[in-house]
Parts: C-alpha cells; sequence; structure tokens
C-alpha cells in the first residue's frame, strides 16, 4: 500500500484512510464498551440481588437483611410464614418434577421419530419449522391453552365422568397441579426436542448404518445404540426445559398456581401426590410478595433471597447443561467421528 | 425369535408414529383450540336461538323482577324511572323523573330512544345515542341483561333481540302464541329470557338467545358510549353500575407495541454492540469464555427482573432520570472521543484487534464517562429544570407522569430481551465465512470498514431475524408488564405514563372471566392476535435464517 494509481485515496498518510482508522478506532471502542456495559449489568444485577439480601440495613427503613427476612417469617402473618416458603418450595419441586416426567418421554418420542422414523418430506421440514416456532410463543399463550383446553374441557370431561357425585363443586375442572404440569411440559418440549434432535444428527452415521449391518431392527438400533449413544443431548434437553421452566411464572398464574395453599400437592400417605391440588411456586412469589406483601424490615431481603436462589438455579441449570454438550461434542471429535 | 423381533419392531413403529403425530397434533393444535374458543365472538345470533320448554324455566312465580325504581340488587341493573323510561345506568332517585345523571331508555309505542346525558359546554344535556324502531308498535319489553341486550315483542307476534347501541336487532323471530295474552318479557339469566303472561301468571315461553357475541368491528373502532362527550376506543371489561362493557383492544396492542418498542430502544444498541464486538472483534478462545456469561442474563427469569425494577428502580426513577439520561447521552459520545484519540496507542499487529489491554482502559473509562454522564444530568438538572426534570415537565407542558411508566417498562424488558438478541446476531456475526472480513483487511481496509462491506451484507439476515425473535419475545413478556406498566388501559405515546398489555391482560382477567361469556371470548380472541402476531414474526425470522444458512452453508 505504497504507491500505486489509487494510492492518493486509499494509500497510508492519505485522508480517506485516516478517516477510516479513525472511525474504525471509534467503532472497536464504542462496541467493546458495549459489550464491557452487558458484562457489567450482569455483575451488577446479581450483585443487587445478594445486596438487597444480605447487605444489613443498606436501604434504610425499607429494606432488611437475611435474618430480618426469617425474622418475618417466624412472626408469621398468614400468607407469609415459613411453612408458606416451604410450601412453595415443594410446589416448585413437584410441578418441576411432573413435567420433566412428561416432558422427557414425550421429547424423546417426537425426536426419534422426526429423526428415524419420518420419511424427509417437506411436511417434516413445516412440523421443524412449527416446532422452532413453538418455541417462541409467548408462555402466557400457552397458559391460556392450558387454562381453556385441560381445564375447562378435559377437566370438566374427567369431572362429569368420574365426579358427577361432587359436581358442581370442580375437581379436575379446576386449575390444578396436573394441568400446571403439562403446560409447562408442552411450554418446554420445544427446546427438548431440538435439543435431542441435534443430538440424533450429530451421531455418525456409521453407528446406525453398523446397527443395521448387524441385523438389528429400527427398534433395537434406536433404543440399543442411537439412544445410549445420545443420552447427553436428553440429559441436556431436559435440563434446559428445567432450567426455563423454573422461571415461567405467567403461565402458572391461569393453570393453578395460588397465593396460598394451605397442604402440599404431596404426602407420605397413599395416594402421594394429589394431582388435583392448588400449589404454590416461589416465582409467583416473587411476584406475590413484591405486589401484596406489608412492607417491613426483610420484605425485600425475603424477596432477593427467593429471586436469588431462582436466579442461581437457572444459571448452574444451563452451565450444566453447556458443560455437558460441550462435553458430548469433544467426546465425537476425539474418536474421529465427526 | 426373529418373528417376534420384528414383530415388537412393527409394533414399536407403529406406536411411535401414532404417539409422535398425536403430540405433533396436539402442539399444532394450540392454535385451532384457542381459535374454535375465541371465533364464536364473531357468530351470527340470530342463527341460534333456541327455544326451551316453559317447564325448563320454572314457575313465573319464581320469578323476581323488579319492577320498581331503583337499583335492581340482583342483576345490579337500574329498573323503571316511570312507566316509559328504564334506566341504564344508576340515577339518583331523588331526580327522577328529570334524571340529572345516567342513561335510559324511553319507550313510545313505535319507537325507543336510548337516552344519554352527554357534557357540553354549560353542563348536561339529554342526547340520543340510538334509535330502535318497532314498525308494528310495542306489546312489551324486557329489562336489559347483563350483557346490555334487551327484548321487545311487538303487537305482530315478532321478537326483537337488541343489543344496546345498535339499532339493528340482533336476531329476529316469531312463535305461536296470542300476542295480546302477553304483557311481560323478562330475563331469567345472561342469556335466556321468558315471555309470560301477567293476567294467567303463567309463563309461556323461554328462549336462550345467545348474548356472547360481538361485531369484530367493535374491537378495533371508536364507539360511542354513554356518558362519553364522544366515540372513544377504551378496555373496560368489568361492568360498573349497570354501564356497558367496553371492549376495545386497540388501548392494548398500542400498550403491548409501545412496550415492545421503548425495550428495543433500549436493548438494540447494546446487544448489536456487544454482538459485533464478541463475534467479530474477539478471538474465538475469549468468545468462548465470554459469549455464555453474556448469555447468562438469560437465567434471570422475568418475574425477578420485574421485581428488583419495582423495589429497587422504581422508587428511584423520578429522582434519578435525569442523571439517566445524562449517562445515555453522555456515555457513547466520551466513549466515542477517547476511541478517536486514545485508540492509536492500542495498535496491535494487522488482523487482530483484541487487545485485553484495550479491555481494561474501556473500563476505566465506561466508570469515567458513567460519572461523568451521571453528573452531568444532575447539574444540568438544578441549573435548567428547577431541580427536577419529571416535575418542571409536569408544570410548564401538562405532561402527566406516573409511577410505573414506559421508561421503566423499557429498560426492564430492555434486560429481558438483550440476551436473546445478542445471541442471535452474534452468532450470525460469527458464523459468516472469514474470508468476507480477511479478504477485506488484506486490501486494506479498516477493520470497520472490513465489518461494514464484507461482514454485515452476509450477516444481515440472520442480524434482521434476531430483532425480530427479540420484538416477538417482547411481545410476548408478561410479568415485567404485569408488575411495571401500572396496567392502566390508555393510550398514549409519552413514555412517563403507564400502559396496559394483551399478555398482562390474560393474566389478571382471564382466570376470573366466566367460561363461554362475551370477556372470555374476547380475552381468547386477544390471545389469538397475540399468538399470530408473534408467529408470524417468528416465522419470517425463521424463513430468513433458512435463506441464509442455505446461501452460505453456515450452520448457525
Amino acid at each position: 500500500m505504497t504507491s500505486g494509481p489509487l494510492s492518493d485515496f486509499h494509500g497510508e498518510g492519505s485522508v480517506f484512510a485516516a478517516w477510516a482508522q479513525r472511525r474504525a478506532g471509534v467503532m472497536l471502542w464504542l462496541t467493546s464498551g458495549m459489550a464491557v456495559s452487558a458484562i457489567v449489568l450482569l455483575i451488577g444485577m446479581l450483585g443487587l440481588l445478594c445486596w438487597l439480601a444480605f447487605a444489613g440495613d443498606a436501604f434504610g427503613a425499607a429494606a432488611g437483611h437475611f435474618p430480618g427476612a426469617l425474622a418475618v417469617l417466624s412472626q408469621g402473618e398468614p400468607p407469609y410464614t415459613a411453612e408458606a416458603l416451604f410450601s412453595a418450595i415443594v410446589g416448585t419441586i413437584t410441578v418441576t418434577l411432573l413435567m420433566t416426567l412428561l416432558v422427557a418421554p414425550l421429547g424423546i418420542l417426537v425426536a426419534v421419530y422426526l429423526h428415524v422414523y419420518a420419511r424427509q418430506h417437506w411436511y417434516t421440514d413445516l412440523v421443524r419449522i412449527a416446532i422452532h416456532n413453538l418455541a417462541g410463543v409467548p408462555s402466557i399463550i400457552y397458559g391460556v391453552f392450558g387454562l381453556g383446553f385441560f381445564v375447562y374441557w378435559v377437566g370438566g370431561g374427567i369431572d362429569e365422568l368420574f365426579f358427577s357425585d361432587s359436581l358442581p363443586r370442580a375437581t379436575f375442572g379446576t386449575p390444578g397441579i396436573l394441568w400446571a404440569a403439562i403446560t409447562l411440559a408442552l411450554l418446554t418440549l420445544p427446546t427438548v426436542i431440538v435439543s435431542i434432535e441435534e443430538g440424533l444428527l450429530r451421531l455418525p452415521a456409521s453407528l446406525r448404518e453398523g446397527s443395521f449391518a448387524l441385523g438389528a431392527t429400527r427398534f433395537e438400533t434406536v433404543v440399543g445404540v442411537l439412544l445410549p449413544a445420545t443420552m447427553t443431548s436428553v440429559v441436556t434437553g431436559v435440563i434446559l426445559a428445567v432450567a426455563r421452566a423454573t422461571g415461567e411464572v405467567a403461565p402458572l398464574m391461569l393453570v393453578g398456581v395460588v397465593k396460598y395453599a394451605p397442604s402440599l400437592p404431596v404426602s407420605i400417605e397413599a395416594p402421594f401426590i394429589h394431582l388435583e391440588q392448588k400449589f404454590m411456586h416461589l416465582g409467583y412469589l416473587v411476584y406475590d410478595l413484591t405486589l401484596h406483601a406489608p412492607a417491613g424490615n426483610g420484605r425485600v431481603a425475603l424477596i432477593a433471597v427467593v429471586a436469588l436462589s431462582l436466579v442461581l438455579v437457572t444459571m448452574s441449570l444451563t452451565t450444566f447443561a453447556a458443560v455437558l454438550r460441550g462435553r458430548f461434542r469433544y467426546q465425537y471429535a476425539q474418536e474421529g467421528l465427526l | 425369535m426373529a418373528n417376534k423381533r420384528l414383530i415388537i419392531d412393527v409394533i414399536s413403529a407403529g406406536m411411535i408414529r401414532v404417539a409422535s403425530v398425536m403430540i405433533l397434533l396436539v402442539i399444532l393444535g394450540l392454535f385451532a383450540q384457542i381459535a374454535f374458543t375465541a371465533l364464536p365472538l364473531f357468530e351470527s345470533p340470530s342463527s341460534s336461538v333456541d327455544v326451551l320448554p316453559a317447564t325448563r324455566a320454572g314457575p313465573a312465580a319464581e320469578l323476581k323482577v323488579t319492577q320498581d325504581s331503583g337499583a335492581n340488587d340482583a342483576g345490579s341493573l337500574p329498573g323503571l324511572i316511570d312507566d316509559h323510561r328504564l334506566a341504564l345506568s344508576k340515577i339518583d332517585p331523588a331526580a327522577v323523573p328529570e334524571p340529572k345523571r345516567g342513561s335510559w331508555l324511553d319507550a313510545r309505542d313505535t319507537t325507543i330512544e336510548q337516552v344519554h346525558l352527554k357534557a357540553e359546554n354549560d353542563g348536561l344535556v339529554p342526547s340520543v345515542l340510538t334509535r330502535y324502531f318497532i314498525p308494528a308498535g310495542i306489546q312489551a319489553m324486557s329489562n336489559i341483561s347483563l350483557s346490555r341486550h334487551f327484548v321487545v315483542l311487538d303487537r305482530a307476534g315478532v321478537i326483537h333481540v337488541y343489543r344496546l347501541g345498535r339499532s339493528q336487532a340482533r336476531s329476529t323471530f316469531t312463535e305461536e302464541f296470542e300476542v295480546s295474552d302477553i304483557n311481560r318479557v323478562d330475563w331469567l339469566d345472561e342469556s335466556t329470557f321468558a315471555l309470560y303472561s301477567h293476567e294467567e301468571q303463567r309463563l309461556v315461553r323461554s328462549v336462550k338467545a345467545l348474548t356472547n357475541t360481538l361485531p369484530l368491528a367493535d374491537l378495533f373502532s371508536f364507539r360511542q358510549y354513554e356518558g362519553y362527550p364522544q366515540p372513544t376506543l377504551t378496555w373496560q371489561p368489568r361492568v360498573v353500575d349497570g354501564a356497558e362493557s367496553k371492549y376495545s383492544l386497540v388501548p392494548l396492542l398500542w400498550g403491548t407495541m409501545s412496550a415492545a418498542l421503548f425495550s428495543l430502544m433500549l436493548a438494540l444498541p447494546v446487544a448489536m454492540g456487544a454482538a459485533i464486538y464478541v463475534g467479530y472483534y474477539m478471538p474465538p478462545v475469549f468468545r468462548e469464555a465470554i459469549k455464555p456469561m453474556i448469555e447468562m442474563i438469560a437465567a434471570f427469569p422475568g418475574v425477578v427482573i420485574a421485581g428488583i425494577a419495582m423495589l429497587w428502580l422504581a422508587p428511584r426513577l423520578h429522582h434519578a432520570l435525569a442523571e439517566c439520561i445524562g449517562i445515555v447521552l453522555t456515555v457513547p459520545i466520551i466513549v466515542a472521543l477517547s476511541g478517536l484519540f486514545l485508540n492509536q496507542y492500542f495498535q496491535t499487529q494487522l488482523g487482530s484487534y483484541f487487545s485485553k489491554r484495550l479491555l481494561m482502559v474501556v473500563v476505566l473509562v465506561l466508570v469515567i464517562a458513567i460519572y461523568t454522564g451521571a453528573k452531568l444530568g444532575e447539574s444540568v438538572e438544578g441549573l435548567f429544570f428547577e431541580d427536577s426534570v419529571v416535575l418542571w415537565f409536569e408544570r410548564y407542558y401538562g405532561l402527566s407522569v406516573s409511577y410505573f411508566n414506559g421508561v421503566l417498562v423499557g429498560i426492564a424488558l430492555g434486560i429481558a430481551v438483550f440476551p436473546t438478541i445478542f445471541s442471535l446476531a452474534e452468532e450470525a456475526i460469527f458464523s459468516t465465512p472469514k474470508g468476507a472480513a480477511t479478504g477485506s483487511l488484506a486490501l486494506g481496509a479498516s477493520p470497520w470498514q472490513s465489518f461494514i462491506d464484507g461482514v454485515l451484507p452476509v450477516a444481515a439476515p440472520g442480524i434482521v431475524a434476531a430483532i425480530m425473535l427479540g420484538l416477538s419475545r417482547a411481545i410476548g413478556e408478561t410479568m415485567i408488564l404485569l408488575l411495571l406498566s401500572g396496567n392502566t388501559p390508555i393510550q398514549s405515546s409519552n413514555p412517563l405514563e403507564g400502559m396496559r398489555s394483551v399478555a398482562a391482560t390474560l393474566a389478571i382477567e382471564l382466570p376470573e372471566a366466566g367460561v363461554d361469556s362475551t370477556h372470555y371470548r374476547v380475552l381468547f380472541f386477544s390471545a389469538l392476535a397475540l399468538f399470530a402476531l408473534t408467529f408470524l414474526i417468528n416465522t419470517c425470522a425463521q424463513l430468513l435464517k433458512r435463506r441464509w444458512r442455505r446461501r452460505y452453508g453456515v450452520v448457525a
């Protein structure tokens, strides 16, 4: 770039080149500033939550600290007691477990169908696009669907068939933990399907072909070879689903979460789990505490602690999923199969 | 043995097929189910009149319909003012027969007039909202149902079901009975009315008329409501004092879109800048560590972001608004200026423009810039705006300001949509074939020129897809709007006022709406609209991405 017919315009030292270099510097600094502020935002939000939760009387009378929060709980105004917090934790775990039990087999079923059984047509493509899209449908829509279809239609039908004695008091025709779990399962199903199918796609074709060559049927290939080989992607998908489900509150508000549930959805006596019961949820607790709890020492800290635990659970799950996925890719790269 | 294995295979294949097709149908049936619940809202009501046997409605003696003046406790609807006027909203009993407020139906032989007191320059003036013509003359007329319908039986024996405010009868039909016998028509519930003869104390017919329907235009067009000076777009589904339910979706859609817009205005520049830096400037080794870290912002659920914003940001926002504006305006300028003058000291060898030293200086500059911006905002506020920008605008420009407002929503929602946009845009930029940038660099273009002319055209569809997915995320977010928007269904472009979004409305009102009532169906229709909107945006984004992938053969 020292001499040539265009050196007057673009050569080193020309007005244009200097201007271009200057602009490049400005944009480099601006974009790096944005990236840094994104990290600052993340650390700032985490720090703020920790501060609100543990930093003594940092915010004057309105705030408090974690021991203060525990004090609020032990004083116990009805919906905001230690039992309620416990009930919310149990409710969250129960509904998430139920959802996992539903979403894992369904996700495997659909992914295996799409990858192994379905002929690759324009309509399987269409189904794939639809599944990708469903992952982006607002969660409240799933709540509306859950309420209209599961609660009022399916639940109402079950009541008329099996619980007609207790009508008009609804048993299953009212929001409950079963419907919440099914709604969450539907909400997270696209995530799981996409993850498992991606895992199946990443498997080397030789695995499948070798299995067929040895005379295994498709079912045996799927159960004996493909699924064990892609187990990591199944686990990753389920973990991502759980991470997404823990943070969702809006659909639950329509299909079964309540401000205060006096009894737990699980018990140590048969039938152990009460699928028709309403339940409490940590995410909803954050909402409810923020909106309705009486202002006082420790309220902010309590909210911050619950929110922080939710965030930390989601973060560790996401990280775990990322690590698993990385290891999975690495494994096949090592074996020279990918 | 082989046989058994084959049988298992065939059976399992069939089961997997059937089961997964069923699951897919359930997922895809989501749309259908919401649509089938919502769309009967627009059904023509005349097609579904259901004449019940007289016994179903019970004996006439059980029916208590107050015909005296004053409010009717059961239905919360007011009764008669006098023998030809029927009150539609609460009317001061002392002011009868010349009501001072409210609205009423005035029935005279062949015409019924719906009159309301309209605010004019000097007080309230009675004004006719709607005229209903019954050429054959009125034989009997019902009270107003909760869904704002009334029934008129004319002297020729024809039954007209009217919806208040519409001169066209919703349904008109004839029944076989002696017309002169009947002198009372009354509503039994929201959708069933009974005709009966007073002299014989006998119920003649009860009819179920479909009243939970609404014309589509009602949801989107200006309507004149009782007591309102001019036609309005209003969302007020719950009946107060017997007033009409107002189902205009326009304020809700406006709130949804303006919240999404505010959030994108904040999130887009930061997300794009970060995506360009991480995807283009950063070497892959550092990218592996930094990208997941920035994406961790997605681990904050909407309700947590909203909670922090409500507890910590909202009480400070009014005082800190000037500082915030100062920061937003000053920081880019200071960072850009320092880039302009300091960048030459951080030149690295050709092709690598990443240096840890630079990043540290940028952090330092950022801190200084934020501090300067805040101080600048504060002092400008003190010098020119009488110590409070908000109050100053309120005082001199009549700007209305609410505690929960668009700025608050924009910040919180911006944080929520940031990871979506960042992650996808970064992916698009990073997976652009490297030759696009290196070729340009080799020819002597600056890194930024290489990005704009080499990388950006290739990555553009992916970036547009990222922005679209961010928009759809912002439209559908519920908890942030529920907690921070104030949920006031007003239509204003002032970012210091509240709003109400479709999603938040669904979360608040759907659990309380009666199954298959008008309100329930309108809510399902708004869910359908939300669904269709996001689905459309997502599909466009998907198609863009697929085309882009196919053209450049990259995996993103």
